[in-house]
């Protein structure tokens, strides 16, 4: 029986309107009462349309942003009091692929020293050069070259920086991986080169995935357990072929039939 | 050679010179270059001892002796707007890096803690903004005395509010971007972020805010020395030459025109440089 | 040029020929279309489908005369009821802007003006161009705002823009550009920034405004699905040309050009779990980089001998074109 690597815990989280001194002057839930479990080495999407509370949710699985009521756990461990310097090690477990390619870098540095950074930070590989090795190992998995290293962010196509961007999730040797809509933004060519991409990752390095989209398609194709998400909860859960073929809620069905889809004539 | 329907579009990312540009970057460079040279070379450029006293020749309109002729107390006109420019320089240079120092610092705190030491800092900037310029100044100049070491140091101050608004602003903007994120996953301890990713972000901004500081501060120090509170005679001011010359306006008009035509050439030069810098680093309409 | 419509109804909009030129100042001289014919007829829906750098939008903007600074159509027409968009002066051009061709622009939100009421936005054209009094174009407006659909909408015509949710944006967009009652409407992408159940509406709606109005609609697209569900025609487009056109149906079910295929398999279906998306490697070539040959050449895996020259459109059945050399011998 596989174990939960990553468990969220009956999390919710509002936020506050008005400022410091007029006080709590009326709140907004973006998430109310959400849990749901990451087994290893398992593919999890979260799927929910603009408000659903994706994002929200993906920031507190990162510690980005604190709950306000409700417990993270990983593998076993509850790290939700847990100060920073306490985190820093598991951080090294859980890296995020963003949305964005414009601003998912530091547009001051070449690729490859913001990618060499995670190494830095935690001390992996013995020096500079070592470092750097790791760097352009990495990169070669995910089909860049060492050339791509030495660029700026913005002399890259958004495919390419999207590489860059999983390459530097890759390169501390994490096992969770979540995703905020890291193929929202491209073109469908390269958003196929994306997924795959992710895809082969996941089985070569058996990483855990949790995969955030407004997407259905991408998240039929990548994750094998899907959590619906609506207006800040959790509206259905269920495995991939079991949810697509027989949803029972009503708004998943409504999501599901609203895709608009090709005709699938040509097989693929 | 451009297609019809107008200027070309461009794509910049940082520093590009275009052909309407350049024209302002170009004029504001050159007499910003001018007047550097005159502050940095005084002591070989200028004809003669800016302090040399000459009573006889005293008033004396601008003949082939002295270009621009002399002062009440027959010193060198020339010389002594050449000797003029080093204050204006040192000090707009000090104090537009005090400002530039102290508002960033302030500036990115307010921005990165944000809450309550956002709000008790941005409010105390507000209270030093509320002053005018001179007031503030003056009330500075005369509680740390009349140098003009303390002048660097008031105008400095009076430049931390302005700076610290945009240090801010540009900082809320880059702690948006989702590499500011990206390091915090990393497990970024939070002075490393902000040296590494969200200061080099604000600086352009900043920089061309300081060019354009620095010619509000060659008037400031020009006002207070003008006042008397800046560069102490002998020493030569553009703002105390002012002064004095008020009181020969008739007989030695050139008293007041050349220092006036110094200052307006200095200001206009540094401004035209920050507008050159602003539009040189402005991203234009991608095609 | 080929005659694509053997059996479509009256004409609306025929452009031969148009390429698009633009200069950067660093890059040089760049095509971002050559050689786009389109023919649109009375009631169609017809998709114009492409990814980024396709040159589907300029070459739409090109139609409605609003071609950015250092960009301009240097040769081809566009004739829009027998005249050309293309030769107009800008007052002429003005005129026929909203009343014989509107666009619905991508991102409603900020393409209202934040500080007139829903209603004045509404109702403009028709004091514009009809000389119309405000009281009259309100009403108008009503009419309009019921149309797409808007519940209450004596009450919308009061409210801002930011009152409105993103759908309902939208919809009061295309109730601008019915206002007049145009034959065209270019559409730009005008469901990519909604929700998909939102964006399904707006689909449905747009069919039914075609059914009500009998407009003819241009919609500019990446999405394959809503060229499937909504459109009757469409036109593939890559690197700035027309690579394949023809019925929808026609194209899904016997797609000619291997881009318009590859587009295809790499388009993660939802009828079923796909074990892996059909990439086309490489990338988009730059409009400022000329390419000899075909533009596709490079990431075929079709590639050929004669690929190394610029293939011509082939008609490969009544009203299919493909652009490729493999659909010239009845091969494809």
């Amino acid at each position: 029986m596989a174990e939960a690597y990553l468990e969220v815990r009956n999390v919710s989280k509002s936020f506050r309107r008005g400022g410091v001194l007029r006080g709590r002057r009326g709140e907004t839930q973006a998430l109310d009462d959400v849990s749901f479990r990451v087994l290893r080495g398992q593919s999890v999407g979260i799927v929910g349309e603009s408000g659903a509370g994706k994002s929200t949710l993906l920031k507190i699985a990162l510690k980005l942003v604190k709950p306000t009521r409700g417990r993270i756990l990983i593998d076993g461990e509850d790290v939700t009091g847990l100060r920073e310097s306490a985190f820093r090690a598991f951080r090294r477990r859980i890296q995020p692929v963003f949305q964005d390619p414009y601003s998912t870098f530091n547009p001051r540095y070449p690729v490859g020293a913001s990618i060499r950074l995670g190494l830095d930070i935690h001390e992996i590989g013995a020096g500079r050069a070592e470092r750097t090795g790791i760097v352009l190992e990495t990169l070669e998995k995910v089909g860049l070259s060492a050339e791509h290293a030495e660029r700026l962010p913005h002399q890259l196509s958004g495919g390419q920086r999207q590489r860059a961007a999983i390459a530097r999730a890759l390169v501390i040797g994490p096992e969770l991986i979540v995703a905020d809509e890291p193929t929202s933004a491209l073109d469908v060519s390269v958003q196929a080169q994306i997924l795959n991409l992710l895809k082969d990752m996941r089985a070569e390095l058996g990483l855990s995935y949790v995969f955030v989209s407004h997407n259905l398609a991408v998240v039929r194709f990548i994750c094998d357990f899907i959590v619906v998400m609506r207006n800040g909860r959790i509206v259905e859960t269920g495995d991939n072929e079991a949810l697509f073929a027989n949803p029972t809620q009503p708004y998943t069905r409504e999501l599901i039939a609203a895709v608009p889809e090709v005709p699938w004539n040509v097989g693929s | 050679m451009s297609a019809p329907g107008g200027p070309l579009p461009t794509l910049t990312s940082g520093f590009t010179f275009g052909w309407s540009r350049f024209g302002l970057l170009a004029i504001g460079g050159a007499i910003v270059a001018v007047m550097l040279a005159a502050a940095a070379f005084a002591p070989v450029v200028a004809p003669y001892d800016p302090y040399a006293l000459d009573i006889a020749g005293m008033l004396g309109g601008p003949s082939g002796h002295h270009l621009l002729g002399t002062d009440e107390l027959g010193r060198d006109v020339l010389s002594r707007t050449i000797f003029a420019t080093r204050i204006s320089i040192e000090v707009a240079l000090i104090a537009v890096a005090i400002g530039l120092t102290g508002g960033t610092l302030v500036g990115l705190t307010a921005a990165y803690f944000g809450g309550l030491v956002d709000m008790v800092l941005m409010r105390l900037m507000e209270v030093l903004f509320s002053f005018p310029a001179i007031l503030l100044a003056v009330i500075l100049m005369a509680s740390l005395g009349t140098n003009i070491l303390n002048a660097m140091l008031a105008i400095g101050i009076i430049f931390i509010p302005g700076f610290s608004r945009l240090a801010r602003a540009t900082a809320h903007h880059v702690l948006r971007q989702q590499y500011i994120d990206a390091a915090r996953s990393l497990g970024m301890g939070d002075a490393r972020l902000i040296a590494r990713e969200i200061l080099p972000n604000v600086f352009a901004p900043l920089l061309v805010e300081a060019a354009v500081a620095f010619s509000y501060a060659v008037l400031l120090e020009s006002a207070l020395s003008f006042l008397g509170l800046g560069a102490q005679p002998p020493e030569p001011s553009w703002g105390n030459m002012l002064n004095t010359g008020r009181g020969f306006m008739e007989q030695a008009p050139w008293l007041s025109i050349v220092p006036g035509l110094a200052l307006f050439l200095c200001v206009l030069g540094f401004n035209l440089l920050g507008d050159g810098l602003r539009d040189a680093f402005d991203p234009h309409l991608k095609d | 040029m080929v005659d694509l419509a053997p059996s479509r109804g009256k004409e609306v909009l025929r452009a031969d020929g148009i390429t698009i030129e633009a200069r950067h100042r660093r890059r040089g001289r760049g095509v971002i279309a050559r050689d786009v014919s389109l023919a649109i007829h009375e009631g169609e829906i017809v998709g114009l489908i492409g990814e980024s750098g396709s040159g589907k939008t300029l070459t739409a903007k090109a139609l409605l005369g609003l071609l950015p600074r250092g960009v301009r159509a240097s040769a081809g027409s566009a004739r829009l009821r027998g005249v050309d968009l293309l030769s107009l002066a800008p007052d002429a051009l003005r005129r026929v802007r909203g009343e014989q061709i509107a666009l619905i622009p991508q991102d409603a939100l900020h393409a209202l003006n934040p500080v007139m009421t829903v209603g004045a936005q509404v109702g403009e054209p028709f004091v514009i161009h009809r000389g119309a009094k405000w009281a009259a174009a309100l009403r108008q407006a009503v009419d309009l705002l019921a149309l797409v659909q808007l519940p209450e909408p004596e009450k919308r015509i009061a409210e801002y823009p930011h009152q409105f949710s993103g759908g309902m944006q939208q919809r009061a967009m295309i109730a601008m550009g019915l206002a007049l009652g145009p034959s065209l409407i270019v559409a730009d992408e005008p469901t990519t920034a909604l929700d998909v159940t939102v964006q399904a509406r707006i689909l449905a709606l747009v069919r039914q405004l075609r059914d009500r109005t009998g407009a003819a609609f241009l919609f500019i697209t990446h999405d394959l699905g809503i060229v499937g569900e909504l459109c009757d025609w469409v036109y593939v487009m890559y690197a700035g040309q027309v690579v394949e056109a023809g019925a929808t149906r026609r194209i899904f079910a016997d797609p000619r050009h291997p881009y318009t295929r590859a587009l295809i398999a790499a388009t993660p279906p939802i009828a079923r779990r796909a074990d892996r998306l059909a990439a086309i490697p490489g990338q988009i070539p730059s409009p400022f980089e000329p390419t000899l040959g075909c533009r596709f050449a490079a990431r075929c895996t079709r590639l050929f001998a004669r690929c190394a020259a610029e293939p011509p459109p082939v008609d490969v059945a009544p009203g299919h074109m493909a652009r490729c050399w493999l659909a010239e011998d009845g091969h494809g």
